[in-house]
């Protein structure tokens, strides 16, 4: 489906992830630790599917990744420390997509996407042609122009996933984390979704990193896989190379035709 | 193409009409109220008598079918009270709404949460420490300087209690529905009796510890007015300055913090700006419940949640409201125009409850 285009090798990465570890906390004391050793770094023009059972720390990733969560090792945004930059910095260039978002009563599908715009804001009241013009390509992108004029509160799920992905593409970022983005969405806009996230990789330079759980969805998009299990970067590389049976049998705990099964027959690398 | 037309021209919140028409139609509704509670009142200054009265100040040549005492009474005694009840009504309308979208709580509002009552206690305590503590009074002496201790101390109070029910409903993790009404419900009594106590002890007849736990206007003049004024119109313009922020807050702390929220000092600077108009209320007027919760839900309901309009219609609305139900509380014999907000407010409250409980039970 995406004609292959590794990113330019020079071109510096956008966020640039070294060792890092975090637990989380109870009472002080550290409980469980969460990501141990984790480097990654993503390149503009990238498209990497994150994969690993729950609770492997794919969701605390993220949080780390755009500095809400503060653990050990580095985290850099465009070659400076996350912590360097200001909430609103990091909105300009990281979009994030919750994995259980709160969709608030009474707003319009328009509106909720137009808060996406929120980190570029310059005028007090209204909205720049800027803006306007944003949340156009991003309801068109999402697929989700059918729905303007709707409340969001009364949308379906599989709808209300594509206002919300329509609101991270309206942000404008240089990096998108999407936390499980195929979620509720039905088989040919889970397609349609890591078709557009593959064009505008390709012709806007975006960077994506999406949670995704199924192997032959992913293996359709043909991204760089990184495989997180308990914690730690198990392999990462192209999907061909990371998604063989044997290897997800192992991390996820599955029988190897079971996981042969799950990743579209495809008997490559085994 | 038509479709992307149509979206590009719903980008941008409410369009300059729209916006003009709700409230432009709120203003009209609040002049109204206004102009009606200025004209009944118990003593013979009927409403054609008032609007002549004000047409004559304002130059107009206007013939005198009233009595001497007339103008006295107007402004004197019934527009500083319409007014008073104008500027609290808009704190607490206000107010309201910013504490809603805090919490992301429906239930959440100055009454409740305890803001108000943390308020009175501050208020009372300027007003009976000088009796209580007798070398207090000779700071306490000057008109300007007493009520400059009653906001102060109104505000530290309202913070103090808002603290303490935010700190207690959230401790174990995020603070649910039920633990923040329960938190709030006991912090407001516990401080509503020593408010009491503190009434009773100074000395004071009952009426008046009963006005302050109920609220009521009938105690503010123009001095008065001249210090809650500034406080609640530019803490109410301050807030309307951070719309953005109360509608990203209503996505959740991680989207919003993912939009470029920062939330501790953005939620500090809410918190303070939200408590700084309700303690100028209620200096003003004691507590008087349920304005800041029915009035931005019924707003809500009528105009949707986007703060831009939301949070001025509800200060106009709030405003309103409480200028009518002290107009009833007048015209009824004097009650405190708290227990008319509460004889609205509390059933509303509990089909709210009811409301959310279903919404619960049946997702």
């Amino acid at each position: 489906m995406s004609q292959r285009r590794q990113p330019s090798p020079n071109s510096p990465p956008i966020l640039e992830l070294k060792e890092v570890g975090f637990g989380y906390r109870r009472r002080g004391r550290p409980d469980r630790e969460v990501l141990r050793g984790v480097s990654l770094s993503v390149t503009p023009g990238e498209l990497v599917a994150l994969l690993g059972p729950n609770g492997s720390g794919k969701t605390t990733l993220f949080r780390v990744a755009v500095g809400l969560l503060a653990g050990s090792g580095s985290v850099r945004l465009d070659g400076r420390p996350v912590t360097d930059w200001t909430r609103r910095e990091i909105a300009q260039r990281i979009a994030i997509l919750p994995q259980l978002p709160t969709v608030p009563d009474g707003f319009r599908v328009e509106e909720l996407v137009e808060m996406g715009r929120a980190p570029h804001a310059r005028s007090r009241f209204g909205a720049s042609a800027e803006d306007a013009d944003a949340v156009e390509r991003a309801l068109i992108d999402a697929d989700a122009v059918d729905l303007v004029g709707r409340r969001v509160d009364e949308l379906s799920g599989g709808e209300r996933q594509r206002v919300l992905v329509a609101m991270t593409l309206a942000q404008e970022p240089r990096l998108l984390l999407l936390d499980e983005p195929t979620q509720h969405l039905d088989l040919a806009h889970q397609v349609a979704l890591l078709a557009t996230l593959d064009r505008l990789r390709r012709t806007r330079g975006l960077a994506v990193v999406a949670v995704l759980h199924d192997p032959a969805l992913t293996a359709l998009a043909d991204p760089r896989v990184v495989l997180l299990s308990a914690g730690r970067v198990v392999a990462d590389g192209p999907a061909a190379e990371v998604l063989r049976p044997t290897l997800l049998a192992r991390v996820f705990d599955i029988s190897v035709p079971t996981a042969l099964a799950l990743s579209g027959g495809s008997t490559r690398g085994t | 193409m038509r479709a992307s037309v149509a979206t590009r021209s719903l980008v941008g919140g409410p369009s300059l009409g729209r916006a003009t028409l709700v409230i432009g139609g709120a203003l009209v509704v609040l002049l109204a109220s206004v102009v009606v509670a200025v004209g009944l009142g118990s003593v013979e200054v009927g409403l054609p008598e008032a609007i002549g009265i004000i047409g004559q100040r304002l130059g107009l040549p206007v013939p005198e079918t009233w009595a001497s005492t007339a103008p006295t009474i107007l402004f004197e005694v019934r527009l500083p009270r319409v007014l008073a009840g104008a500027l609290v009504g808009a704190g607490l309308g206000g107010a309201g709404v910013v504490f809603q979208a805090l919490l992301r709580n429906p239930m959440a509002d100055p009454y409740v949460i305890g803001t108000a009552a943390g308020a009175s206690l501050g208020a009372v305590l300027a007003i009976t420490a000088p009796v209580l503590v007798p070398a207090l009074a000779l700071g306490a002496g000057t008109a300007w300087l007493g009520i400059g201790l009653a906001q102060v101390l109104a505000f530290a109070g309202g913070l103090g209690a808002v603290a303490l029910v935010l700190a207690i409903a959230r401790q174990g993790g995020r603070s649910n529905m039920v633990t923040l009404l329960l938190t709030g419900y006991a912090v407001s009594s516990l401080v509503a009796a020593v408010v009491a106590l503190l009434l009773v002890s100074s000395g004071r007849a009952l009426a008046s510890v009963v006005g302050w736990l109920l609220g009521s206007l009938g105690g503010a003049g123009y001095p008065e007015l001249a210090v809650a004024a500034p406080l609640v119109l530019g803490g109410s313009a301050l807030l309307l300055f951070r719309w953005r922020t109360l509608n990203l807050l209503l996505l959740g702390d991680e989207a919003a913090a993912g939009l470029g929220v920062d939330l501790v000092p953005v939620r500090r600077g809410l918190v303070l700006l939200a408590t700084l108009v309700t303690s100028a209320a209620v200096a003003l007027a004691g507590t008087i419940g349920f304005v800041g919760l029915v009035v931005p839900h019924l707003v809500r309901l009528a105009i949707g949640p986007d703060h831009r309009l939301l949070l001025p219609v509800s200060c106009l609305g709030g405003a309103a409201l409480l200028v009518m139900a002290d107009m009833a509380a007048r015209l009824v014999g004097g009650v405190p125009v708290g227990v008319v907000t509460a004889l609205i407010g509390a059933p509303f409250f509990l089909w709210l409850l009811h409301r959310a409980a279903g919404a619960r039970t049946t997702p």
